[in-house]
């Protein structure tokens, strides 16, 4: 297929497409770019690439003689400006190729948030530019190993990534000291205030416990999201309120009804937001409630 | 072939403005884009991943999205996207209505939950409060046991929401009238509305007595501050009767040999004398 019947191809692709008539699959998504940052405590590393599928059905455009150009860039930058890059090029007769990069800055004791951005694009020999993406994100380092937890929360389904500040080794209530509200995996949790505010504020984790007049065992409060992935059960829910640390479950510890049933009352009494069926999770080995919707926004200082 | 590159050159420009190629804008487009609302077999779909793939179209996110991170606070999200596509709230919110009363009777049905069943279905009591319609009273009620996004919702309802309560202490399950009794408790003690509405008092003591007399010491201990809130001589007797002869003694753990309707009934006397 020679140029000129490429222009031809494109017009009455054009003309398709202004009388509603383009077929479905020239919308499909035929060039994608992946990219991703993270951090192991000791670096923080970018990677990105970019691929096209002209070469796959229903992408194939119909005609050939063409190339397509792949080229991405990354780069990671430090709180003191320090940069480390890389780029990736490449280039397919007809399309179906790809390209990537990749580069690790070491975190150096610097504290505070590492920027890094990519940006893949692919050109083509007829058409000229068809495909652009970029992309930013901070890495987070606090020091220490909440820099790790950080690094779940963006590994590990989540709904939230949470700031140094919010975590705690020592927030705990009256009735659960802050050993027994963190159930994660780490030396740090996240406390939001309803698991700590006195039984005089008529909600929260005490309230539930005066309420129901007597010592209560945590089953379960804070769980980081490697945590709660790997739950005995299963993952845990994405947007699990023990990974923002607003819920609590309680054991039942004789695991009968009357138990459980009067746990539920209590915490409803203690206002909470949402309490978790017989047939939760929990079963009846433990009673579930979380108050989601106290102290919003934040809750963690 | 200088006019024809002309003519490609321009073809080649409005073809990305149409998004026949992936661009930029193209892409931009899309993220910007409202997920088309779902139909109505999906919302009614008898696996609930697509019923949540459905929740997620509804309150304005990518299925993929939304199972992957879910949702930190459902107002944010739902209030700006029922205010910004007018067209489609109304839809929006009776499939959430619906999809609610789908949960319930899933929660109801199955053995054994998920985490992210359980989650979802927070989400979906969240959004259907959040939406704030007085139609999803009946979907609410259905929900009465899940803690205070259902039953504070129920008590903004107001008077409409009584009788509908009140209804569902006929349930078979001594949580869910347990819950009925605090609900509409907290119904006197919250909304003036209600408690200043004699038709609505009434109906309250009605369904509060009648809890008192429960077979289940659970639903008894619920009914005693809403009748205590009452006050009347009535209302004041049967708790008094509570406090002296209800014959349950709890046999769990932290709790043995202590007569907790007893305790709930004179701790209730005790406010109200102050």
């Amino acid at each position: 297929m020679n140029c000129e019947r490429v222009i031809r191809a494109i017009a009455m692709m054009s003309v398709l497409g202004i009388i509603g008539l383009l077929p479905k699959n020239a919308d499909a998504q035929c060039a994608v770019s992946y990219n991703d940052a993270y951090t192991d405590g000791t670096s923080v590393f970018a990677w990105a690439n970019t691929s096209d599928y002209y070469n796959q059905s229903p992408c194939n455009p119909g005609w050939s003689n063409f190339t397509h150009y792949y080229n991405v860039s990354v780069s990671v930058q430090s709180p003191s400006g320090r940069i480390a890059s890389d780029s990736g090029s490449s280039s397919a007769y007809n399309g179906g190729g790809s390209t990537g990069a990749s580069t690790s800055l070491d975190i150096s004791g610097e504290v505070g948030d590492f920027f890094t951005s990519t940006s893949a694009s692919i050109a083509c020999s007829v058409a000229g530019s068809i495909y652009y993406a970029s992309a930013s994100q901070a890495v987070t380092n606090c020091g220490d190993e909440r820099t790790l937890i950080i690094q779940e929360y963006r590994q590990y389904p989540a709904d939230f990534v949470p700031a140094c500040s919010d975590f705690t080794q020592t927030r705990g209530s009256v009735y659960f000291p802050f050993p027994q509200l963190n159930t994660g995996d780490y030396s740090w949790a996240l406390v939001r205030k309803p698991l700590i505010v006195p039984t005089s504020s008529m909600y929260g984790l005490d309230n539930w416990r005066d309420v129901y007049g007597a010592s209560r065992i945590m089953n379960s409060a804070y769980r980081n999201p490697a945590h709660n992935y790997n739950l005995p059960g299963g993952p845990g829910a994405a947007n699990s309120r023990h990974m923002h640390g607003d819920a609590a479950d309680l054991r039942n510890q004789s695991g009968g009804v009357a138990e459980w049933n009067a746990m539920v009352g209590d915490a409803y009494s203690a206002n909470a937001d949402f309490i978790e069926p017989s047939n939760g999770p929990c079963m009846m080995a433990c009673t579930h409630a979380d108050w989601r919707y106290h102290d919003l926004p934040g809750g963690y200082q | 072939m200088r006019e024809s590159w002309a003519i490609f050159r321009l073809l080649s420009a409005l073809m990305l403005l149409l998004g026949v190629f992936h661009t930029p804008w193209g892409v931009a487009r899309t993220a910007q884009a409202l997920p088309q609302l779902p139909r109505h077999d999906q919302v009614a779909s008898p696996e609930w991943k697509t019923r949540r793939a459905a929740f997620a179209q509804l309150i304005g996110l990518r299925p993929e999205a939304y199972a992957q991170g879910g949702v930190t606070y459902m107002p944010d999200l739902l209030r700006p996207l029922l205010a910004k596509d007018r067209d489609n709230s109304e839809a929006r919110k009776l499939a959430l209505i619906e999809l609610l009363e789908i949960e319930n009777k899933t929660v109801e049905r199955e053995q054994q939950l998920s985490e992210a069943y359980v989650n979802y279905y927070g989400d979906v009591i969240a959004a259907v409060a959040t939406v704030a319609d007085p139609r999803s009273i009946d979907a609410l009620v259905g929900a009465v046991s899940t803690g205070n996004m259902a039953t504070g919702t129920l008590i903004s309802f107001g008077n409409a929401a009584v009788e509908p309560v009140g209804k569902k202490l006929d349930s078979p399950d001594p949580l869910v009238r347990s819950s009925v009794a605090r609900t509409l408790s907290q119904m006197l003690e919250k909304s003036q509305e209600i408690s200043g509405t004699p038709a609505s008092r009434a109906v309250i003591k009605r369904a509060l007595v009648q809890a008192a007399k429960d077979n289940d010491p659970i639903v008894r201990r619920s009914a005693v501050d809403g009748l205590v809130t009452l006050g009347d001589a009535e209302s004041i007797a049967i708790v008094d009767q509570l406090a002296r002869n209800d014959p349950y003694q709890a046999d769990f753990p932290g709790k043995e040999g202590k007569f907790l309707v007893r305790e709930a009934a004179a701790n209730a006397l005790k406010r109200h004398e102050r």
